[in-house]
């Protein structure tokens, strides 16, 4: 791999987002604050509200909904943009809120944004009502309590011994506890091992990393007591800690087609993995893709790829996936993407 | 038992780590913060710094449906089994109830996601209880949010409540410490009235998700005062974090006098975190998984949020140095996920100067409103305080009150014969076989003071 490319930061470009609500099919994987570092003199404070109003409000949407009105009070944005931009639809009936009926958001826990430190009076929240009127505090929330819907079952000690023989995980790796190798023994041992698959066209650490713990080879080890001769001659070793449950063990690395395939479906469809694996892919388990996406973004054709998308917007946006997972199921593959429609299958 | 205090920082101790690779090859959805991939890149870490070896390596067993309904509700587990990109028009309704679909998507292989975080605690769990080691580390798991039968933040299962609920089979006191961005909400819930576990959080609270953990909730019914609540404002440094952290958890420490930890380890509250505003650095952080290293109690330690991966994976590769008490070098060692470490290639992260509107006025009233409420609490609660009956030899936690009551005909389980040390003065064989001295002595007198042990 051509390594000072890659090298060269794949964080501090790659990321930048323009402002915070249009996600360019990217994973931001830079701070905030390096991002921030790309504008001068941004105002850090103010984008991190604005991040965790975000996040709060993506987090209650669903629950909150027969209150969320009160947010256009306290929020630049308005409630309609919001649910444009993330296609949430109003439930008609908030059933939650019988769950949430003790809920401290509701109105009538006068709250104070800016005193909520202030609590040497563990009453203040409350006592302070005759104050002039403070828009309540939508976020909070109370624990709620009931045995039965919220609360876990304590087990009494002792009790129920029988009850905890789960099935044995599967031993890796434990050094030998009365006489352990030395990280002198580990290190030659496992410096033999590289040579090992060298010799066998087995991929190996780059050089200077030869003595990183190879989880196969200690896993041998350990198989073999920590016999170093024994455990070389069980060589080639066994993979005891791959994926099996979301890349099959037989699947091959990515061909050249594969790799086009798999860049326009990102184009086409975002990050919806098991969308591309429908609709572009479906002889790979979704697993293969999403490992091969992470490995792929280190490589040169990631960076080419990323020019040519610098303000990259899948054609599908995420919240009508859903909509189009369903599309897909039950009628095989679409013909026309209608992005304009409000979805979706979640609001009724 | 466990009040003697911090011991000597370096003592050893014994590491289990617990992780399966398939976790990083789940994925949220387009433009979701939460990304399990952070998890195989602290694994690679760990492998590359060569801490791998100072552990013992599991691949935990999935957690069972059997296993996750010890807490979560059996409608909402089937729910989370049967649900799938492709079929979720038909759970329109659940979605709802449930709270997925916004912030907890139905994404490709969510339930086996599920299995995996959740099966990590378990078997963390499980090995501490039954003393193989001291400390135990699960960066799968730590999903605090998820409730009985609700999906919140990110999370589904709450692989901590699980956790839990196995160490309090064994142990009277369980504290349970977060100090992710967030309020730990459900596991706080799910505690919220048994004076068994201790449920201490801190993190930022105003205007932000998930709007619990006021200063005042302090638990109910019997749990009253077992709820531990540190509400914190934007910015707090390594420095001011300590400052909080140290003096309330000696107290807690003290008082509650647990026999087991699990602290989570959420990385959210990092400087530069994508959804948390504090200014922590890796030191700051790691140094509360050091504080209850330094105690001479299991600990088990799971991962949270953090959701700027490679800060997370930076944070949890340190803390677990921290737990194996090895010195790693601040230049990262080179990975097969190297270049998502840009630009510096190193370990430590800086903090930033933003405003710490925490000042230290704040600071102190808090620690003395907190420090005032566990002052209230009954010295060292317990279940041995209870109506009689055999609930106090039950929590005999050694097990001893099980072999003393049980029927000698019938074989001991192997979690109590495990643990029964046989006296020095002992010359017959015991139970176990491989006793050195069983060739030294004689057979006959060995055969017939076996016959007399066993009345």
């Amino acid at each position: 791999m051509d390594e000072d490319a890659s090298r060269s930061s794949l964080t501090d470009e790659e990321d930048y987002v323009d402002d915070n609500d249009n996600d360019n099919g990217e994973d931001y994987e830079a701070t905030i604050e390096e991002e921030e570092l790309l504008d001068d003199d941004g105002d850090y404070a103010d984008e991190l509200k604005g991040w965790n109003f975000f996040a709060f409000l993506l987090s209650f949407t669903c629950i909150t909904f027969c209150i969320t009105s009160d947010l256009e009070d306290e929020g630049e944005m308005t409630i309609e943009e919001l649910q444009r931009k993330y296609g949430y639809n109003p439930p008609g009936n908030a059933e939650e809120t019988a769950d949430d009926g003790n809920s401290a958001g509701d109105s009538s826990s006068a709250a104070h944004e800016h005193s909520i430190l202030d609590l040497g009076n563990s009453q203040s929240g409350y006592e302070d009502d005759d104050d002039d009127y403070a828009p309540p505090d939508p976020w909070k929330r109370t624990i709620r309590v009931d045995p039965v819907l919220f609360q876990a079952d304590v087990p009494d000690i002792g009790k129920s011994q029988a009850t905890d023989a789960r099935e044995d995980d599967v031993v890796l790796w434990v050094s030998d506890n009365t006489n352990p190798p030395s990280d002198e023994v580990l290190n030659s041992y496992l410096k033999d091992i590289v040579e090992l698959r060298k010799t066998h066209d087995q991929s190996v650490p780059p050089a200077g990393c030869e003595s990183r713990d190879d989880e196969d080879a200690l896993c041998a080890l350990y198989r073999n007591n920590f016999d170093t001769e024994k455990a070389k001659e069980s060589f080639p070793f066994p993979h005891i800690n791959a994926p099996f449950r979301t890349v099959r063990p037989d699947a091959l690395g990515f061909s050249e087609e594969e790799s086009k395939i798999f860049e326009e479906s990102l184009q086409m469809y975002g990050k919806d993995f098991a969308l591309i694996g429908k609709m572009r892919m479906p002889y790979r388990k979704v697993g293969e893709l999403i490992e091969y996406y992470y490995q792929w973004k280190l490589t040169p054709s990631y960076r080419v790829w990323r020019e040519a998308h610098p303000q990259h917007v899948p054609v599908v946006q995420p919240h009508l996936s859903a909509a189009w997972h369903q599309q897909a199921a039950d009628n095989g593959p679409f013909t026309e993407p209608s992005t304009s429609e409000g979805p979706s299958t979640l609001s009724n | 038992m466990n009040s003697n205090g911090p011991l000597q920082e370096h003592g050893k101790r014994r590491v289990a780590y617990y992780y399966d690779s398939n976790i990083g090859n789940y994925y949220y959805g387009q433009g979701h913060v939460m990304k399990p991939h952070r998890i195989r890149m602290t694994h690679h870490l760990v492998l590359n710094y060569g801490l791998y070896r100072s552990m013992e390596i599991f691949r935990p067993f999935p957690a069972t449906f059997e296993d996750m309904t010890r807490f979560h509700s059996e409608e909402y587990m089937l729910f989370l089994k049967s649900a799938n990109p492709d079929n979720l028009k038909s759970f329109n309704k659940q979605m709802l109830k449930f709270n997925v679909g916004e912030d907890c998507p139905l994404f490709d292989g969510l339930y086996e996601f599920c299995q995996l975080s959740s099966g990590g605690s378990l078997a963390a769990a499980t090995k501490l209880n039954k003393q193989k080691v001291d400390i135990a580390i699960n960066w799968m798991g730590g999903l605090h949010h998820a409730k009985k039968s609700e999906a919140s933040g990110f999370c589904y299962t709450n692989d901590i409540v699980l956790g839990i609920l196995e160490l309090l089979k064994y142990h009277k006191r369980v504290l349970y410490v977060d100090i992710d961005v967030h309020h730990g909400d459900g596991v706080e819930e799910a505690f919220y009235t048994t004076d068994r576990v201790m449920t201490v959080s801190f993190h930022k609270y105003g205007d932000f998700f998930p709007g619990t953990g006021d200063l005042k909730d302090i638990g109910a019914g019997k749990g009253k005062l077992y709820s531990v609540n540190v509400p914190l404002r934007d910015g707090i440094t390594d420095s001011s974090y300590q400052s909080i952290f140290k003096p309330i958890m000696t107290k807690v420490m003290e008082r509650f006098d647990p026999s087991a930890v699990v602290l989570q380890c959420g990385a959210d509250s990092l400087n530069g975190d994508r959804l948390g505003p504090f200014n922590l650095t890796l030191k700051g952080h790691g140094e509360c998984a050091r504080f209850f290293r330094s105690y001479n109690v299991p600990l088990m330690m799971v991962g949270g949020g953090g959701y700027t991966p490679r800060n997370v994976a930076r944070c949890w590769t340190y803390e677990t140095s921290i737990a194996v008490d090895r010195e790693v070098a601040n230049e990262l060692p080179y990975n097969d996920y190297f270049e998502y470490f840009g630009p510096n290639y190193r370990l430590h992260i800086e903090q930033s100067n933003a405003n710490n509107e925490n000042n230290p006025e704040l600071l102190t009233k808090l620690q003395a409103d907190v420090i005032a409420n566990l002052e209230k609490l009954t010295f060292v609660p317990s279940v041995q305080m209870r109506p009689i009956e055999d609930d106090a030899l039950r929590s005999m936690n050694d097990g001893s009150a099980l072999a003393d009551m049980a029927d000698p005909d019938r074989r001991l389980p192997s979690e109590v014969t495990d643990q029964m040390i046989q006296d020095e003065g002992d010359f017959y064989d015991g139970e176990r076989e491989g006793d050195d001295r069983r060739n030294e002595s004689d057979g006959k007198r060995a055969a017939q003071m076996d016959s007399e042990g066993a009345k």
